[in-house]
């Protein structure tokens, strides 16, 4: 683990090492998207404050004593979860999973809202606080934009397949679906300029589906092996008709097909890790 | 490409170091500090040497300029380890409940905050060891890996992330071998000549590996 070196840079220049170099080509696009830029004048009392930071559901001190407490674990979760846990799940579900996930937009919003308030805040305050201030503040603009970032590569990835699906459509932002849209018109005619255009006409189609019925736009590999975890006890869980059913209980982790636990996961029965 | 490679094969450590971040730790501030509104909630008041809970990257941010002090979580005390590596160590032992960022807090503790734990030295070296029969413990389940799904509980985030590769690859390997097999299965039954449906396979193998 020689993560030490980079870390430290991290805490010393507050989150320089996030700014890696594949930011600067995306900051632009970033800076564009509606997410980014929430109006300055949000007057407080609409800013939510969470509750306080120590009673937090089960994990105050670490979860040292899970043990101690392991019968009374099916019962949890019902709290209501902040915004920033929820996008910081969001985030690793959407890095674990195949397939493009329902894109957060209320979230980052209200998050975005805080930062502003929480920046308006800092300049009136005294340089230590300050700077704990600047940090979280930075954690939280770090999140959102790997958040969308990850998305944009997903995105990136199959953007002909989610602008035809409509389930996917609707998951997408606006500016996202924008995005995908200019993707694949760029893609299109670089295609065309590179090679196509020089081929015998027949072999110059890009319809989706070929006269022979051969789909040609791919998909995400529904299949494709992920890891979760449990968050609220789901009790028996049949993974294929054929075989028994296994319970599943809180903090159980399994590695298994996406397809199956798909369902789990919109519902927040499961997250993946 | 909006993020690298290594990315989309799961996590980077400075990636996992910043979700551990989030999880609460204790400490003891040293200097008197008034709540502090974050994003995610109030922490704080600080009133040494009154003990209060801050989300970890607060206390090595105070810990570096020297506000505070650390309390070792109970599961990275010395003695607790040495018996967590006992029960680890057992013939056939499932894995030992430990919490799911456990490397990262420890890695970070250790770097951080050494001279407030006990036994530091023997801290870490109780964790090698445990991580160690981790290790050759996940790769023995590795075995009874099949295309469908494998319970593996309290893998902690670090060592799901570095086994995601190969787990991930072999899942989906044996995925398509199974998909395989039970085509070849229908065909031959309905085949009389097995020969040929055996050189379809070496077909389907052929071009899976072709591209």
């Amino acid at each position: 683990m020689d993560t030490q070196d980079s870390f430290s840079g991290a805490l010393d220049s507050n989150l320089g090492l996030y700014d890696d170099a594949a930011t600067s080509n995306f900051e632009a696009r970033l800076e564009a998207s509606d997410s980014m830029d929430v109006e300055p004048e949000v007057a407080s009392t609409s800013v939510r404050i969470h509750a306080t930071f120590g009673v937090e559901d089960e994990d105050v001190e670490l979860g040292i004593d899970k043990e101690a407490h392991e019968d009374d674990e099916d019962d949890e979760e019902d709290v209501a979860e902040d915004d920033l846990s929820l996008l910081m799940r969001s985030w690793v579900n959407e890095r674990s999973s195949p397939e493009i996930l329902e894109y957060e937009g209320a979230t980052i919003e209200n998050l975005m809202e805080l930062v502003d308030f929480q920046t308006q805040k800092m300049a009136t305050q005294q340089a230590a606080l300050a700077n704990i201030l600047r940090m979280d503040v930075d954690r939280v603009k770090y999140l959102v934009r790997s958040y969308l970032r990850t998305r944009l590569s997903k995105i990136e990835e199959h953007a002909r397949h989610y602008i035809k699906e409509t389930m996917y459509r609707e998951r997408l932002s606006q500016n996202e679906l924008e995005y995908a849209k200019g993707y694949v018109e760029l893609e299109e005619r670089h295609v065309r300029r590179s090679f196509l255009d020089q081929l015998p006409p027949h072999l110059r189609g890009l319809e989706d589906v070929t006269a022979e019925g051969l789909e040609m736009v791919p998909k995400p590999d529904l299949d494709a092996a992920v890891f979760c975890r449990v968050r609220a006890t789901v009790g028996e869980f049949q993974f294929e008709p054929s075989e028994a059913p296994i319970v599943m209980r809180r903090n159980n982790i399994f590695i298994t097909r996406y397809s199956i636990i798909r369902n789990l996961l919109e519902d927040g029965k499961v997250e993946l890790i | 490409m909006a993020i690298t490679t290594r990315q989309t094969e799961g996590f980077t450590m400075p990636e996992l170091e910043y979700l551990a971040q989030n999880e609460s730790i204790t400490i003891v501030p040293l200097h008197r500090m008034d709540r502090i509104e974050l994003v995610r909630g109030a922490i704080g008041p600080f009133r040494p040497p009154q003990k209060t809970v801050v989300p970890l990257w607060v206390a090595i941010m105070l810990k570096r300029t020297n506000r505070c002090r650390i309390v070792a979580p109970k599961w990275m005390q010395y003695e607790h380890l040495r018996d967590l590596y006992k029960r680890e160590e057992q013939p056939d032992a499932m894995f030992t409940r430990l919490p799911i960022y456990y490397l990262e807090i420890a890695h970070m503790l250790l770097t951080f905050a050494e001279d407030d734990l006990v036994e530091s030295q023997g801290i870490r070296r109780l964790l090698q060891d445990l991580r160690e029969v981790r290790q050759s413990k996940t790769m023995e389940g590795l075995r009874m890996l099949n295309s469908l799904q494998l319970q593996m509980d309290n893998l902690s985030m670090a060592e799901i992330n570095e086994i995601r590769p190969l787990f991930g690859h072999s899942f989906d390997m044996l995925r398509q071998l199974d998909g395989l097999a039970q085509a070849t299965e229908t065909e031959q039954q309905q085949s009389q000549f097995a020969d040929q449906s055996y050189a379809e396979m070496d077909d389907a193998f052929g071009s899976r590996y072709v591209h």
